[in-house]
């Protein structure tokens, strides 16, 4: 049944071990660099009084041996962050359709697609379910039809098995239509997030929008009784 | 922009997602529409099946039918094969006379000249007949080494009314057998 779904299988995983080496998203950078930030940050034992320097033990000594190599951890240079791109995007498109646009941090669209597209999976596997069942029964009444020698079964069953290639062309049509659909539309998702992506003129204005995006409230004050516009936009 | 050439393959590769449809075989010897749209008229004597491929060594069964047949009693098949080729093992009678209380099955087999001739019908009840189509005998025959061949009826074949009146034969079926 999955004998054509393997190619794609493969195109997928091929699709998903590229992504893995394209840049990295904003919040993948962001955690990396919250764990390296601040190399000389306060340890978890900050609270605790230190001890006397002149009644250090060799205990304590044998403390600063151990935690010599942790500092030395610490003082690792942080991660460069990369810099989202447009082959990111597509790249993560080609790989989950719709991926590319949550990586574009459009989030909304990025998960409509996922939608879509997992509903025309959906529909290309079950007709292709269709297909095969009907295609199991065709061979079946097709090889009643050949080894029977009783006239009446014989044409009962080549009655039979054109039902089931008539149920068999509809199911192909349909696993046709809907594969090519959601080849399509796999495409076409991977592509506008490629054409929206990082550096475009699209993706900054998307941005801009995202900065600028003013709330504006007007009520009537009843205390004061007139009437009041509140305005309110981020400052970054 | 490696991955833009793996565009066109992963399409390729998805809109390939369409079955080939198997054709349909109506290769039934005994399907009386196939036999009208292959201009094979009726009534007649068919071999089942019409294409064997047994193995140089093996044995094979052929069994003869008659083909919508009307008011048969009787039967005088004769049957011609390539005595070089294959040999006859076993006869046995068809099911098409099975009701009658009596009934005559003879047969021999001229392996000499490589014909074999079977009578076969309705014995002693005069008015006693059958219609239709149904299998008069069954005959093995055992392959002897790689060839192919054709086993027929020959025109001395008859097939007879309750009344010992000629039926009309107006198709003869031939067995083509591939050894191999």
């Amino acid at each position: 049944m999955f004998q054509k779904i393997y190619p794609l299988l493969l195109v997928l995983f091929i699709g998903v071990i590229y992504a893995q080496d394209a840049p990295p998203t904003d919040t993948e950078d962001q955690e990396d660099i919250e764990a390296t930030e601040d190399p000389n940050a306060a340890p978890d034992n900050q609270g605790v009084a230190p001890k006397d320097q002149n009644t250090v033990t060799e205990e304590a000594m044998s403390d600063d041996d151990v935690k010599e190599p942790e500092e030395e951890k610490k003082s690792k240079p942080p991660k460069i962050q990369k810099p989202k791109t447009q082959m990111g995007a597509l790249l993560r498109g080609v790989a989950v359709p719709g991926l590319g646009h949550v990586y574009n941090d459009n989030k909304r669209i990025g998960y409509l697609w996922m939608g879509i597209e997992a509903a025309l999976l959906a529909a290309t596997m079950n007709y292709k379910s269709q297909y095969d069942e009907s295609l199991s029964d065709y061979n079946n009444y097709q090889t009643l039809y050949w080894t029977e020698t009783d006239v009446a079964l014989l044409l009962l069953y080549k009655e039979k098995r054109d039902t089931s290639r008539k149920d068999m062309d509809a199911a192909n049509t349909s696993y046709q239509a809907f594969s090519a659909l959601l080849a399509a539309g796999w495409l076409y998702s991977a592509v506008s997030a490629y054409l929206e992506g990082p550096g475009t003129q699209k993706y900054l204005q998307r941005k801009r929008q995202a900065l600028s995006k003013m709330d504006m409230n007007v009520a009537f004050n009843h205390k004061q009784q007139n009437m009041q516009l509140q305005l309110s936009f981020p400052l970054r | 922009m490696k991955m833009i050439h793996y565009i066109p393959i992963f399409l390729l590769i998805l809109f390939s997602c369409s079955e080939d449809l198997p054709e349909d075989i109506n290769n039934n010897p005994l399907d009386p529409n196939q036999a009208n749209e292959n201009e094979f008229y009726t009534p007649a004597l068919v071999f089942y099946p019409h294409e064997i491929s047994p193995l140089p060594g093996d044995d094979f069964t052929v069994q003869v039918f008659a083909m919508e047949v009307d008011t048969n009693a009787g039967a005088h098949l004769q049957i011609q094969y390539d005595q070089t080729k294959m040999h006859v093992v076993d006869f046995s009678q068809g099911a098409f006379y099975s009701d009658a209380p009596e009934m005559l099955f003879y047969f021999e087999d001229d392996s000499a000249a490589g014909v074999i001739d079977i009578y076969t019908g309705y014995l002693g009840v005069d008015s006693a007949y059958v219609s239709g189509t149904g299998e008069l005998a069954s005959i093995t025959f055992n392959a002897r080494v790689d060839w192919e061949t054709i086993i027929s009826f020959t025109d001395n074949s008859r097939l007879v009314d309750s009344q010992n009146n000629d039926i009309e034969i107006l198709g003869f079926g031939e067995c083509a057998v591939h050894a191999q």
